[in-house]
């Protein structure tokens, strides 16, 4: 097939428009650099998001034949392989904004306890980074995005400065934390990017809980509509929609010299040219193009001498748990949607003086679920034993006392949990597939343990019960959305990819922005962090260009 | 703790004892399509609704075991909220096997009921169709024989709690939810003894 060459040298191109892409081209824009942005998908409309659309009007319509909108990518498209019985949850998002139209918001600043945790333990490499380093950028991304929260900071979770007011919690929420309060393991205002004041003219959270179909009033910060426009206003900023990018191209040199991308209406084959590349593909999308970028140069991949890119694949594990809290048995219905996840939240303890543990690093935990919801009597009713009258009874006593509590911890990075290719199995554009193995082992299941304990003396001590309680279950691999680690950070290029600016220690034109580039998972969800990152990356990528660095 | 001293504080702690029994994947199956709302409606009044799965005496059977689990009380039931039709159309959206598995358990319910009280379900009297309910919703009853029955009460159960619970009688009429979907503020828990 002809390959259509665009000659046009581009100063940057940015790979991906979510929350890492996203951030670049704003940032980059906003500096007066031109930037041409390729994204695999379109925009999403903001129509059909169903969000206020109760659960027997979304029947009705199903009936009718109509869907609300889709944002995630069909494995069918763009399938990916696992080895026999080991399976990985990928969900991606393909289109502007990527993952950020759907995302959960919660946003929670790591602190040094996360980025020294290497230094302190000695498993894989630190950070080369501190909280220091990246605070001045959180100051600056949680007023951008709009982040509630309370001020109750910590040596887990600092920085509460920008925040706007946070939603009070909820009925069960206030048990939860007076039983935490009781226990030693304090329960916190939760952190998510819901805007309760209006922010640079997007109107305040108006609470229908749907957020995960998307905000038809763009409350909550989403790439395509909070950051996109703003760039697009410089004039700095082109986009290129349906660009599938495969892989970065290379100069005799072995600096990237451009972008090879599919059409994803027509298949065809382009390639455009820049001066610097950066990569916000997200974790999973960003390896494989990494990969894909042989040359003779690069023969593992751009930028891979070190063999680290593909490695050291860290999500998070996961434990959800649900139960009723008799004291709010027989209470009146409330309307619980609020922000669309939990008010509070339990920021990692097990650190504190006091506390032992026989394994590495920590987890926290969250609480989506809770209240009295559209779901929660679909979810609660298996566990409401009986049927007749009295069911009926007793399910309308206790759907208001219903609560669950999801711990998040911390999956070590491990050289053989790995993404590789696999140049045999080829996608629609003959482009090698992916290949996620993965696994989590004896320090994730010692910390499991530590969760069910928790979750066992927190539910004791708010006296409530749990139903269909198995101890020890996790979610499945994958199901936190939480991909990092491919392509590390780190001070030492035997060991990382990249400089604590992003940038590769191989190739000094291109960055990769996204999570593949923290070297931890932790315990907290990556977004904030990645937006944070990416700005500070594109300030040195922008100050090396005026410097003629680049 | 020590191990069994843990096991006991876990069993307080949890209703439906340790490690509470999975249910059959067949019966989450279902559950899935129905809670994904993957389902047409079954709130459409059509006068003219006619069983896509269903044959006349099973869309009978169904409305009638849904009634028993949610009877109407001053609120109406399941059978006014029209939970029959919601799972004709979870079922249409099953899959095969899943569909299979329910629509032998119904069969397994006629049989149990003419072995018992020799007629359909649908035959027996009220109190007969209520003993037949309960022997296959009790925890209790562990017998083989039933084993088919008891997978399928909790198969039904779960379809006809989504169904009513998101139809607009389930959530408004019963649980009294006013309708309102957008707020200007979060009233969140207003009870001093909560705090």
């Amino acid at each position: 097939m002809q390959v259509v060459e665009a000659p046009e040298v581009h100063p940057v191109i940015v790979i991906g428009s979510g929350a890492s892409g996203g951030m670049a081209a704003w940032n980059l824009t906003q500096k007066g650099i031109d930037v041409l942005l390729l994204d695999a998908g379109e925009k999403f409309s903001r129509e059909g998001l169903w969000t206020h659309v109760r659960p027997w009007e979304d029947r009705e319509r199903r009936r009718r034949g109509e869907r609300p909108r889709e944002v995630f990518l069909d494995v069918r498209e763009q399938p990916y392989l696992t080895p026999e019985g080991r399976p990985f949850d990928l969900i991606r998002v393909w289109g502007h904004g990527g993952k950020t139209n759907v995302w959960g918001r919660v946003s929670l600043r790591y602190s040094d306890l996360d980025f020294k945790a290497a230094d302190r333990d000695g498993w894989e490499i630190p950070w080369p980074l501190s909280y220091a380093d990246l605070a001045p950028y959180y100051d600056r991304v949680e007023p951008l995005i709009g982040v509630s929260g309370g001020d109750d900071d910590s040596e887990a979770l600092p920085g509460s400065r920008f925040l706007q007011p946070a939603p009070r919690p909820r009925c069960a929420e206030r048990l939860l934390q007076r039983a935490g309060a009781k226990i030693g393991t304090p329960l916190v205002a939760g952190r998510r990017a819901n805007m309760t004041r209006a922010t640079r003219g997007f109107p305040p959270c108006h609470y229908c809980g749907n957020c995960a179909r998307g905000c038809d009033t763009s409350s909550f910060f989403n790439s395509a509509d909070h950051l996109l426009p703003f760039a697009l206003e410089t004039g700095k900023l082109q986009i290129r929609s349906n660009a599938v990018a495969a892989r970065i191209l290379t100069d005799d040199h072995g600096r990237a010299r451009g972008v090879q991308y599919f059409d994803r209406k027509t298949g065809a084959e382009h390639e455009v040219r820049g001066r610097v590349v950066v990569l916000g593909a997200s974790c999973v999308d960003s390896t494989r193009i990494l990969l894909n970028s042989t040359s003779e140069r690069h023969p593992n991949g751009i930028g891979n001498g070190s063999d680290v890119i593909g490695r050291y694949l860290c999500e998070q594990v996961r434990v959800n748990v649900k139960g009723f809290l008799p004291d709010l048995y027989g209470r009146e219905r409330q309307h619980d949607e609020g922000l669309g996840g939990e008010h509070v939240y339990l920021p990692r303890f097990n650190h504190r003086p006091g506390r032992t543990r026989d394994y590495l690093r920590g987890f926290g935990a969250q609480f989506w679920g809770t209240g009295s919801l559209d779901a929660t009597p679909s979810a609660a009713g298996r566990h409401v034993p009986g049927f007749g009258a009295s069911f009926k009874r007793e399910m309308k006593r206790r759907v208001p006392a219903w609560f669950e509590m999801h711990p998040f911890g911390e999956v070590l990075p491990y050289a053989d949990n790995r993404i590789t290719v696999d140049k045999s199995r080829t996608d629609r554009y003959g482009v090698p597939l992916l290949h996620i193995e993965y696994r989590t082992r004896e320090n994730e299941r010692k910390m499991v343990e530590h969760m069910c304990d928790t979750v066992e003396e927190l539910v004791q001590a708010a006296g409530g019960v749990l139903v269909g309680y198995r101890r020890g279950e996790t979610d499945g691999n994958g199901a936190a959305i939480h991909e990092h680690g491919t392509c590390r950070m780190g001070a030492d290029p035997r060991r990382s990819a990249l400089t604590a600016f992003n940038q590769m220690h191989e190739v000094k034109n291109l960055f990769v922005v996204d999570g593949s580039a923290f070297p931890t998972a932790t315990e907290k969800n990556p977004t904030l962090t990645i937006l944070a990152l990416a700005w500070r990356a594109t300030d040195y990528l922008a100050e090396e260009m005026r410097r003629g660095n680049l | 703790m020590d191990t069994l001293g843990r096991r006991e504080a876990v069993r307080r702690l949890t209703l439906g004892g340790l490690g509470a029994a999975a249910l059959p994947a067949w019966v989450e199956a279902l559950a899935g399509v129905a809670e994904a709302q993957g389902a047409p409606s079954a709130a459409a009044a059509a006068a003219d609704w006619t069983p896509r799965v269903l044959d006349a005496h099973q869309d009978q059977t169904v409305t009638a075991i849904s009634e028993l689990i949610i009877p109407a009380t001053e609120t109406p039931g399941a059978k006014a909220a029209l939970v029959n039709r919601f799972v004709d159309d979870v079922l249409a959206q099953a899959g095969e096997a899943e569909r299979a598995e329910f629509l032998r358990g119904l069969g397994f319910v006629d049989r149990r009921s003419r072995q018992l009280f020799g007629a359909d379900f649908l035959r027996a009297r009220p109190d007969e169709q209520h003993a037949l309910l309960t022997i296959l919703a009790s925890e209790s009853n562990t017998a083989f024989e039933d084993e088919i029955g008891r997978d399928f009460f909790q198969a039904i159960k779960g379809l006809t709690v989504t169904g009513y619970y998101t139809s607009e009688i389930g959530l408004r009429q019963e649980l009294g939810d006013d309708g309102q979907v957008m707020f200007r503020e979060f009233k969140g828990c207003t009870h001093p003894e909560h705090s």
